[in-house]
């Protein structure tokens, strides 16, 4: 129930292993590894969650694919990871469309958190806007109290 | 012996007419000269630019300042530190085109700053020409010989040039009466600083609005025909669903810092998103800081429903909904603006139109007849992908229903032979289904201590374990 998607968009492959361990069942992860291959996982998956690593040597492509995201994907939700000398970029990294800015890896935790609320936030958001059809059942079970 | 006096307007003179194109800033960064040179390729007057002051901000004003600014040292040069870097002008496609400059701090007899002299590259380099048209859209940053602070300001400048572009409010398209009401709101709240509160279904642009409002307020000079806005800042978005408190509170926190350190000029505006879903706990904490709000950021937010419906139901704090709520935008889903849809789809294909090579003419009448069928439960943003996915699918030069995804033709078929038998439920199965997953919950938000999780579910701990038993969530386990 309530399965969420986390795309993870990283050259190396740090961020997705520590993410892997701590992330619930209930969370599929990706691993991408150029923004090219992210835009593939995200037209079949438009209501991903997207973790996406901001290196300075690519800022400007990076900013435009978040105002891409913005403006094409508008259903997925985007968190950007980081280095800790990069918080200056924060400011920018939230106006262009991104629901969090973690400037330190030791904040893999907070990713965990905004993805588990993702799920639960997940079947209203499907029902109230994708036009696909949530049973019943979904809709209940989405309403109960404590989270998923 | 010539006079001083003489020999100083030969100066100027000679500096106005070298072809090398300088300009000179004050210590209160003013612009004191510009010489012919500069003012050809800024496209402007000097009396235009005399007596502006340069800012090391992003944002957009009326030109002339957006101009001054463009020309501004990087700060360090006010600290009497030389620097290289880059001025930049907007082209008349609303990119920026770059020249790299020398700044050079100039102290004077006592050490004290007294001015700047800024010399600009003769002519356009291959490089600077590379990254500076560009629009925000895909290539690297030339990060030589720029610092990353400086092209961090230069992608800001371009972004939010870009975004207030895309957020214009005509591009609000909609030819029914309550999308001319929005767009009066709109203009409404740009000139009032009042909390504004943005209620629709997911999907309808409900931070469009808010972007648009925000836009709006940036280039008040064009709709009211004013002058000298200062207005010239960021939109932070905070996300209320998306955000555990913990992280609510620290983004709110780092936004007022930030605003801080602006001196607050130029206040920020923040919008907080879905905020019908802020936690309970958030809920008096933003009444507070509402209250207080010390440094006037502009405040909006978004919502599916009203607050004040949702304070009657008891299930939103009565005085944040009533702070929140001084001007109510409502958004209505498109079911209801049936009119609108023509517009919206033809204005995102042009839009797609305006992206690359594929040019088509609009949508052939049975494709617009599906469209304007379909109830569209995902609004705004589903026809919006729907016309993607069909412009890429279409083969001539408009999209014809052929084009259009299958549940479209569904839909329209479901119209005209309406469902006879009405969808059965298994009573007994949902509740087991419903009471299985309340013990699991509760048992999670107690880490397993059964006593904590009847607790929780106001039955007894005996009561808990015979419903565990019987639904077999107690296998392996003992009371």
């Amino acid at each position: 129930m309530n399965d969420v998607q986390l795309i993870i968009g990283e050259s190396t492959g740090d961020w997705a292993a520590e993410l892997e361990r701590r992330l619930p069942p209930s969370v599929s992860l990706v691993e991408t590894r150029s923004l090219e291959e992210m835009w593939e996982r995200l037209h079949s998956s438009p209501a991903a969650a997207i973790a996406l690593e901001f290196i300075l040597q690519r800022a400007e492509q990076l900013l435009a694919a978040l105002v891409r995201i913005d403006r094409e994907f508008p259903q997925a939700m985007v968190i950007v990871l980081a280095g800790c000398k990069l918080t200056s970029w924060e400011e920018i990294v939230r106006e262009s469309g991104a629901v969090h800015f973690i400037a330190s890896p030791r904040k893999v935790e907070e990713v965990v958190e905004l993805v588990r609320r993702r799920s639960i936030f997940s079947v209203d958001d499907r029902l109230a806007s994708s036009g696909e059809s949530v049973s019943l059942e979904d809709q209940m079970l989405a309403s109960l109290p404590w989270g998923s | 012996m010539r006079s001083a006096r003489t020999t100083a307007s030969e100066l100027l003179r000679l500096l106005a007419e070298i072809s090398t194109p300088i300009y000179w800033l004050d210590e209160q960064r003013r612009i004191v000269f510009i010489n012919r040179a500069a003012c050809a390729w800024l496209g402007v007057s000097a009396e235009e630019l005399i007596g502006r002051q340069c800012r090391y901000q992003s944002g957009d004003a009326d030109p002339i300042s957006a101009l001054a600014d463009s020309l501004c040292p990087p700060p360090e040069v006010f600290h009497g530190h030389r620097a290289s870097g880059c001025v930049s002008k907007p082209t008349a496609e609303g990119h920026l085109e770059r020249r790299h400059a020398d700044f050079i701090p100039l102290p004077g007899e006592d050490d004290h700053w007294v001015g700047t002299l800024a010399i600009l590259q003769a002519t356009n380099s291959a490089t600077d020409r590379d990254s500076s048209a560009a629009p925000l859209s895909g290539d690297t940053v030339d990060s030589a010989p720029s610092s990353e602070s400086r092209i961090l300001h230069e992608l800001l400048q371009r972004f939010r040039r870009e975004s207030t572009q895309w957020h214009h409010l005509d591009r609000l398209v909609g030819r029914s009466a309550a999308m001319a009401r929005v767009r009066e709101q709109i203009k409404l709240a740009a000139v009032n600083n009042c909390t504004v509160l943005i209620v629709g279904p997911p999907g309808i642009g409900r931070q469009h609005v808010a972007r648009t409002i925000h836009a709006v307020v940036n280039y008040r000079g064009d709709i009211a025909r004013t002058e000298g806005t200062l207005n010239q800042t960021g939109l932070s978005v905070i996300s209320c669903s998306a955000l555990p408190p913990d992280l609510l509170r620290s983004t709110i926190g780092s936004v007022i810092e930030r605003n801080k350190m602006s001196n607050g000029l130029t206040p920020a505006t923040l919008l907080l998103a879905d905020v019908d879903r802020l936690a309970a706990e958030m809920q008096p904490e933003i009444v507070r800081w509402l209250d207080s709000n010390p440094q006037n950021l502009r405040t909006m937010s978004t919502a599916r429903e009203p607050l004040e419906v949702l304070a009657e139901r008891g299930s939103f704090h009565a005085d944040l909904a009533q702070r929140l709520s001084t001007l109510v935008i409502e958004l209505p889903p498109l079911v209801k603006r049936r009119e609108d849809i023509p517009l919206l789809a033809q204005s995102f294909m042009e839009d797609l139109n305006a992206q690359g090579e594929k040019q088509l003419r609009g949508f052939a009448t049975d494709a617009m007849d599906r469209l304007c069928l379909y109830d569209w439960p995902g609004q705004i943003d589903e026809l919006a992908a729907i016309v993607r996915q069909a412009f890429a699918q279409a083969e001539t030069f408009e999209i014809t229903s052929a084009d259009l995804p299958k549940k479209l033709h569904l839909a329209a078929e479901a119209a005209r032979h309406p469902r006879s038998t009405p969808e059965t439920i298994d009573l007994e199965k949902f509740l087991t289904q419903v009471e299985t997953e309340l013990i699991q919950r509760a048992l999670r938000q107690s880490k397993g201590n059964k006593s904590h999780a009847a607790r929780l579910l106001g039955i007894t701990r005996p009561r808990l374990y015979r419903r565990m038993v019987q639904l077999g969530l107690a296998a392996g386990e003992e009371q």
